[in-house]
């Protein structure tokens, strides 16, 4: 049987005439079915019935459409193709195009712009404009923390953008400032870390 | 006399004790089989038996956390291999990677392969963070496993940074220099954690030692154990996400 069990309306305090006009009914002498009794006494809410389904065996009733499938073969296709993909193109590249190597390490030959590898070149970037405890300290560490505590800054249920903008606004800042700053520096600064056009010379290595 | 043709050869193959030893189970084929082919194995039961229909979708996650991790195995397979034929010292270092491109099997071919997929994987475990913000993944009850793969974002910039001094060339020597110069000016510490870092006043031998021990062993350790957490939470945490 399935049974619906209906809000107790005497606990809406904002809508009392909707209470039930029945007479309130008690439990029965002689131990007879429960029926609906006075509003807001506990254990005498009132169910209806909305359908009789013929109970077989262990299957439960309200089970809900399967919305999952099987690890194997699906999941496990997936990630072969995706391992074999990914595999290939990194051989291939590998094959192709050379790993740079330059000259042996040498302390008292500088080069004419030295950067550093491609993910830092947004700090070094910014360590051109403000003194290196902020850039080269601060602004890393706040921006590490800054991504860990963004599910706790953001802890409600919804998923949608525009029930988060703040929060979307914050991540978009931090990865539009962060790739912006890091374009700049792998693209556009050349020797003594001056402005460079790409056209006029691309000094970048990966 | 007579020979026991293919298929008999076959039989006794696979009647044998050895194979049966290894093969405890015939090829699944039912889904109970292929259920209990998940549960019993130890590198599947990583793996929920059954998984959400979205959750198999390329479009879902494009397959960025596991990409990650597949890069991951790469870069340990093909650093291993490197390792043979590598020595850290100042004098050595630079003609090894030399004699990895010319003289060593496939060398060239695995160093480039190292250190592509190294790039690669900075830039996956980047989108893999930006896909799991934009489906809301973080939010309760998936907190935990959010701050965990920050770490993980950060031993993943250390070990490609530790790296990329290894070939000991100008690009590595420069760009450690002016990475390291920051850490001069941390608060409290000052030159102490430069001093740290390069294990002298500049980058030298001390360096090259450090930054080797910290890429080979304590980088790649501590990653695999934040990685066993990380994935240990989906599971503990009801699986991947819902859509939006």
């Amino acid at each position: 049987m399935t049974i619906e069990k209906r809000p107790n309306r005497s606990a809406d305090k904002t809508a009392p005439s909707q209470a039930p006009a029945r007479a309130p009914l008690v439990e029965q002498p002689g131990g007879g079915p429960k029926l609906p009794g006075p509003p807001g006494v506990p254990g005498t809410e009132r169910f209806r019935l909305l359908a009789y389904v013929k109970q077989e065996s262990m299957v439960r009733v309200d089970k809900r459409p399967d919305e999952t499938v099987l690890t194997w073969p699906h999941l496990l296709r997936a990630e072969f193709l995706m391992a074999m993909l990914i595999s290939g193109v990194l051989v291939l590249t590998s094959f192709f195009i050379q790993a740079p190597l330059e000259q042996m390490a040498n302390a008292g030959n500088t080069p004419h712009v030295a950067k550093a590898p491609w993910y830092f070149l947004g700090l070094q970037e910014i360590l051109s404009y403000f003194n290196p405890t902020v850039a080269g300290v601060l602004v890393p560490t706040l921006y590490l923390v800054g991504l860990a505590i963004i599910p706790f800054v953001d802890s409600s249920p919804y998923k949608a953008a525009r029930d988060r903008k703040m929060i979307w606004i914050f991540f978009l800042c931090l990865m539009i400032g962060g790739l912006l700053v890091t374009f700049i520096g792998s693209f556009f600064r050349g020797p003594g870390w001056n402005w460079v056009w790409p056209w006029q010379g691309i000094y970048f290595n990966l | 006399m007579s020979f026991p043709g293919p298929g008999a050869l076959m039989r006794y193959v696979k009647e044998s004790q050895v194979w049966r030893s290894l093969f405890r189970q015939p090829y699944p084929t039912t889904s109970r089989t292929r259920a209990l082919a998940v549960m019993n194995n130890v590198f599947l039961h990583l793996h929920p038996v059954r998984v959400k229909r979205h959750a198999v979708r390329y479009t879902y996650t494009f397959c960025l956390g596991g990409i990650s991790f597949f890069l991951f195995l790469a870069l340990t397979v093909t650093g291993v291999y490197l390792m043979f034929f590598y020595v850290p010292s100042v004098t050595r270092a630079y003609q090894d990677i030399q004699s990895i491109g010319t003289s060593v099997a496939f060398g060239s071919l695995v160093r480039n392969m190292h250190r592509w997929a190294a790039h690669l994987m900075v830039l996956t475990v980047f989108l893999h963070m930006m896909r799991v913000f934009y489906h809301g993944a973080y939010k309760p009850p998936r907190q935990f496993n959010w701050v965990v793969g920050v770490v993980l974002l950060f031993l993943t910039l250390m070990l490609s940074f530790t790296g990329y001094l290894l070939p000991w060339d100008q690009i590595a020597f420069w760009a450690i220099t002016v990475g390291t110069q920051m850490a001069q000016y941390a608060p409290l510490l000052g030159s102490e954690s430069s001093f740290f870092l390069l294990g002298g006043i500049e980058v030298g031998q001390g360096t090259l030692i450090r930054f080797y021990v910290l890429h080979v062993i304590a980088f790649p350790l501590l990653a695999a154990i934040f990685m066993v957490v990380h994935f240990w939470r989906i599971r503990k945490d009801g699986g991947i996400s819902g859509p939006v």
